[in-house]
């Protein structure tokens, strides 16, 4: 929502001429959209509940309405409690659910709710945000870009990158995850796969958070009915679009966050050691040689001395050539 | 000290002689017959290819290695020459394999002067000797034969890795396949081994193989042995001179 300074002239405008031009109580009908967006339409349209509070932006900002999933359902699908003009008073409405039957259909004409989506959230790690008892689980606008009107579908659009930030805003933010007890290393974990590689090089057909964990019903892997969980993940590996065949062995590896098994596996925080102190070892004996090898030849002090003298040399001739530059540049 | 009378040329057939070598007059010896040269050709265009393509992967942050892939035409593409690339170095270790039983075969199994890059107590002895040279100890290099303790290193660092890297490339290349046979642990354990292990070869050949063949100040910009395979009389008495002794003696009449 962006807040303008015009916005308080149309406040002031519309605190003004709406009274005025409205002399009695008016009632609409259920699918009269055209009266609500008489005003609603306005894209500064906004509200300020006491002077001197912020204005909230009342705008269903039709434009981008007119692109998102929610475009042919009427006003009053959702906001069903709003009938009349004057509103009723917001102690007597109800918030919009995103779970209210909004007697929306769907493309072929057949009934259409979230029903579904709001019970597998419900029963899902993240259902604080639905009842509002964790204020750092997400609602449902929160991934849903805050604004219902203009909200796009879901898979077919939104970009994998985009995808991915959905769950990165919390999951990476260390802090949260502590108050939560979730582990902190998911996103830097998943950075190292194949998977997130793809897609930093511009591939799109790779799997991103929800693609394994779910969209609506994330559930940790010690969960049963998670898709994550021991008894699941080869299934889920195994989607016909992903690696069909795969079986246990390879839906177990964790290497789609490898740190977090390295952490749990001697065997492999073994080899990672290793091959740290190896490849340490090694170079470090080479750039010995390397070195005992040079010095013999011109000796340690007249190394040095060459380099100082090079170095020297460099660097009063390269200020003399820039003084001189300078000078050309800015007097002559 | 290699006590081998036969001079180590004539065992590899595909190479001539050394006194072939002596009489073209230039005084140069063939240091590596062609079949060698080829093997380490194969080595070098695979190996550069599969670094190329596979360090954007292993920094996927680096945006100038992530140019790497733009140049070519993208993660796709990238992907289709290091797996070729991977194919061509599987296909030269294995001709290196035959090679090698070749060697022995011919040699009637005598593996020290089938195969003269095994290391032996002379290269210890070699290695303290030129320690204790480099810090002033010593006043000369000790006499290496036709492999330094240098040479021996690199030789068997590929030995290392390039199992290493095919086993863990072939697991990461075909996971469902050998992921659904192997323990979970291995698709894992070759995650690691794969990339870790690449920048190891990687900085070795960089620093290490390029100080001895680029950078070192007696061969810059280039030793060219690897290309024609010839070694001058000089280099050789400097570099080598028990193999020189072995082969200038092998023309000499028996005293």
């Amino acid at each position: 929502m962006s807040r303008r300074p015009t916005l308080a002239l149309v406040i002031a405008i519309a605190g003004i001429v709406i009274p005025l031009s409205t002399t009695d109580s008016r009632t609409f009908a259920p699918s009269d959209s055209k009266a609500c967006l008489r005003c609603h339409g306005m894209p500064n349209f906004g509200f300020r509940e006491k002077a001197g509070a912020w204005p909230r932006d009342l705008s269903v900002h039709a434009d981008s309405m007119a692109s998102g999933a929610h475009r042919a359902i009427a006003c009053q699908s959702c906001h069903a409690d709003v009938r009349t003009w004057p509103h009723p008073p917001s102690t007597q409405r109800r918030a919009v659910s995103c779970a209210d039957d909004c007697h929306a259909t769907d493309s072929t004409g057949s009934p259409y709710t979230h029903r579904a989506v709001v019970t597998a959230f419900a029963s899902s790690a993240h259902r604080g945000g639905l009842d509002g008892t964790n204020r750092d689980a997400p609602t449902c606008l929160g991934c849903h870009q805050n604004d219902a009107h203009s909200i796009r579908p879901a898979r077919a659009r939104v970009p994998i990158a985009e995808r991915m930030a959905m769950c990165e805003t919390c999951h990476d933010d260390a802090a949260r995850m502590h108050r939560n007890g979730v582990t902190t290393e998911a996103v830097a974990s998943y950075r190292r796969s194949f998977h997130y590689k793809a897609i930093r090089f511009g591939e799109t057909n790779t799997a991103v958070c929800q693609d394994c964990h779910t969209t609506h019903g994330v559930l940790p892997a010690d969960s049963t009915r998670s898709s994550v969980a021991r008894g699941n993940v080869a299934t889920t590996c195994g989607r016909s679009d992903c690696h069909p065949g795969a079986r246990m062995n390879f839906a177990m590896s964790g290497a789609n966050h490898l740190d977090l098994r390295i952490g749990r596996s001697p065997i492999l925080w073994f080899e990672e050691t290793f091959f740290l102190v190896l490849t340490g070892g090694t170079m470090a004996m080479l750039l010995v040689g390397i070195a005992l090898d040079i010095q013999r030849r011109f000796g340690w002090r007249a190394l040095l001395r060459r380099w100082y003298a090079a170095t020297s040399r460099w660097l009063a001739t390269g200020t003399r050539a820039t003084v001189r530059a300078a000078r050309a540049l800015l007097i002559d | 000290m290699s006590t081998t009378s036969t001079p180590l040329q004539a065992i590899d057939s595909s190479a001539p002689s050394p006194s072939e070598g002596r009489e073209q007059g230039s005084g140069e010896f063939v240091r590596f017959s062609l079949n060698q040269r080829m093997q380490h050709w194969a080595l070098i265009a695979s190996f550069t290819l599969l670094a190329l393509t596979g360090l954007p992967m292993r920094f996927p942050d680096a945006e100038w290695l992530g140019a790497i892939y733009s140049l070519i035409g993208g993660l796709p593409t990238a992907r289709l020459v290091h797996r070729i690339a991977a194919v061509i170095m599987i296909a030269d270790g294995l001709v290196h394999v035959v090679y090698l039983v070749r060697l022995l075969v011919e040699s009637r199994f005598n593996v020290r002067a089938a195969w003269p890059m095994i290391p032996n107590a002379k290269d210890a002895r070699d290695w303290w000797a030129t320690t204790r040279y480099y810090f002033g100890l010593e006043p000369e290099l000790p006499r290496y034969d036709r492999f330094s303790f240098r040479e021996k290193f690199d030789y068997f660092a590929v030995v290392w890795g390039l199992p290493v890297m095919m086993i863990s490339g072939l697991i990461l290349w075909f996971p469902v396949f050998f992921g659904n046979r192997l323990p979970d642990i291995a698709i894992a354990m070759a995650y690691i081994a794969h990339a870790d292990e690449a920048i190891l070869a990687i900085s070795a050949i960089v620093v290490w193989h390029f100080y001895n063949v680029h950078y070192n100040p007696d061969k810059f910009p280039m030793s060219w042995v690897w290309w024609h395979g010839r070694i001058t009389e000089e280099e050789i008495r400097a570099e080598h001179p028990l193999e020189y002794e072995r082969l200038v003696g092998a023309d000499k009449p028996h005293r």
